[in-house]
């Protein structure tokens, strides 16, 4: 089976629009989330926005068709592709290179522009470009026109597992030998009031913390009062390990592992046998024992249901390094970008072994008893070896995916 | 097409170098394109077929008319595009 590796990054996200600025974000716990508020509604959140111009690589003529959800993907998919040393030239590789992309909602603006329009405004016919400005799959689309990628050009979605289940497709496509590199990720661009106010009915969303906005989001915690949805794109360069050493590109790790598993119990709660499931099924993948891992970014949302569940199956998995292996959320400085979290939190995984440090739950003053793990509170560990790590996404429905890193 | 640029007004009496001007403007305020000559292919221009029928719709909510787009030919030209205004005026 062939070896696969990641030669390449790029950034949209709340903490970061580069490798270089998610790296100081998460060793200095600077949080992402600030106030969103809407003028639909009287209620505000705590939110992870991500700032900054994502117009300017686009000509006018194609804006139309793009969705904030593309745009923001586009973005980091092109930083990516110029940090794995591949601008120009990904066209080369022609038919042997896909494009794997994890969504929930897709180009939600453009999907709720036309809603608005037709039930509020009475308009009967839309203009010509919500249907593919809104489809799932435009961002994976876009990315492929723009770079001439002719090989399977794939768009997933498994609630908040869609970026590592696009992530996971994209290492066996790789391993398998159909195609030699890949651009894989997630997107997600849904702030806004349709949206935001039914995610508030699911009575999910943590309130904004009172003194300092900022701080909204703390899994584990005893005061945690649930997720901040986010928005953001994160993208890889993957690529068989054979491939990236006969172009001398530099390597950041190797996906050694990825395992998917289901809950099969109930649309909405999750249950701790779907999440062990996946992450022995990675770690089997990576032929690690649980003791391997120097680290485990969790999914942990910091909803008071949630949060219990993963570590009991963080526990289960861990067995007797259940007390040693450090665990954090990073969640409670980026938020829950959904379609992109899992592939924001392998980003996190990847700065971590890069730059050795164990990333921490920032904001975890009062560790709830039901939350018991080897934790990083408040402040990032420096100068930690990290050899393999494991990050784990859970998402609504059922579906759990775990990725494993590895050195070199 | 923006607000300001709504017209209820019928399309009879439009000119043919205001129904030109009209074309343009939207052109260039929706895909940012320069269409100067009005004997030229608009989509070598660049502009895709979406956006010439968004730009048919922009000029039936301008000028208040219904334009048939099965009568233009397939790589039309912008004088396609008055022609098609122009007989929504003779038959409205």
């Amino acid at each position: 089976m062939r070896e696969v590796v990641v030669t390449g990054l790029g950034f949209a996200s709340p903490i970061g629009l580069s490798a270089a600025e998610v790296t100081d974000s998460l060793i200095e716990s600077r949080s992402g989330i600030s106030l969103w508020s809407a003028k639909e509604l009287t209620k505000t959140f705590p939110a992870g926005i991500v700032h900054g111009d994502f117009d300017g690589g686009f000509e006018k003529k194609d804006m139309p068709y793009l969705d904030r959800l593309t745009k923001l993907s586009v973005f980091a998919a092109e930083q990516a592709i110029a940090d794995a040393g591949l601008s120009p030239g990904f066209g080369n590789f022609t038919d042997r290179t896909g494009v794997f992309v994890g969504t929930v909602v897709g180009g939600s603006e453009s999907q709720c522009g036309w809603t608005r329009e037709h039930y509020v405004a009475g308009k009967q016919t839309a203009r010509p470009f919500p249907i593919m400005a809104g489809m799932n799959n435009a961002p994976a689309a876009w990315i492929s026109i723009r770079h001439q990628i002719s090989g399977p050009v794939l768009t997933h979605t498994a609630a908040c597992a869609s970026s590592g289940v696009a992530i996971g497709d994209a290492l066996r496509w790789l391993r398998h030998g159909d195609i030699d590199i890949a651009i894989a990720g997630g997107c997600e661009a849904c702030l806004i009031s349709p949206f935001m106010s039914a995610w508030d009915g699911l009575r999910a969303l943590a309130k904004p913390d009172p003194v300092d906005v900022g701080r909204s989001c703390r899994p584990f915690a005893s005061n945690r009062t649930g997720l901040v949805l986010s928005e953001g794109a994160v993208f890889f360069i993957l690529e068989t390990a054979e491939h990236a050493r006969a172009r001398g590109a530099t390597v950041y790790a190797t996906l050694s592992g990825y395992g998917v598993a289901s809950d099969a119990y109930h649309v909405g709660a999750p249950h701790a046998r779907g999440q062990v499931a996946a992450m022995k099924a990675a770690l089997r993948d990576a032929g690690l024992q649980p003791s391997d891992l120097s680290y485990i970014n969790a999914h942990a949302t910091a909803t008071t249901t949630g949060d219990p569940v993963e570590v009991a199956a963080i526990r289960e998995v861990l067995g007797d390094a259940a007390d040693t292996v450090p665990v954090s959320s990073t969640k409670a400085i980026h938020g829950h970008l959904l379609g992109a979290a899992s592939a924001m939190e392998l980003a996190v995984c990847l700065l971590a072994m890069k730059h050795e440090f164990l990333p921490a739950t920032a904001f975890l003053e009062d560790i709830d008893p039901a939350c018991p793990l080897r934790h990083v509170p408040k402040v990032t560990e420096r100068g930690v070896q990290i050899s393999h790590t494991l990050s784990l996404s859970a998402g609504f429905g059922g579906t759990n995916a775990a990725l494993v890193l590895s050195k070199g | 097409m923006s607000d300001s640029s709504r017209n209820t007004l019928s399309a009879n009496g439009w000119s043919a170098e205001a129904i030109t001007a009209k074309i343009r403007e939207i052109a260039k305020t929706t895909f940012g394109m320069e269409l100067l000559d009005s004997n030229a292919s608009i989509k070598d221009s660049g502009l895709d077929s979406l956006a010439l029928i968004d730009i048919v719709m922009g000029l039936e909510e301008f000028f208040g008319c219904q334009l048939p787009l099965e009568r233009l030919p397939p790589n039309p030209t912008v004088n396609d595009f008055v022609a098609l205004v122009q007989a929504s005026q003779s038959n409205p």
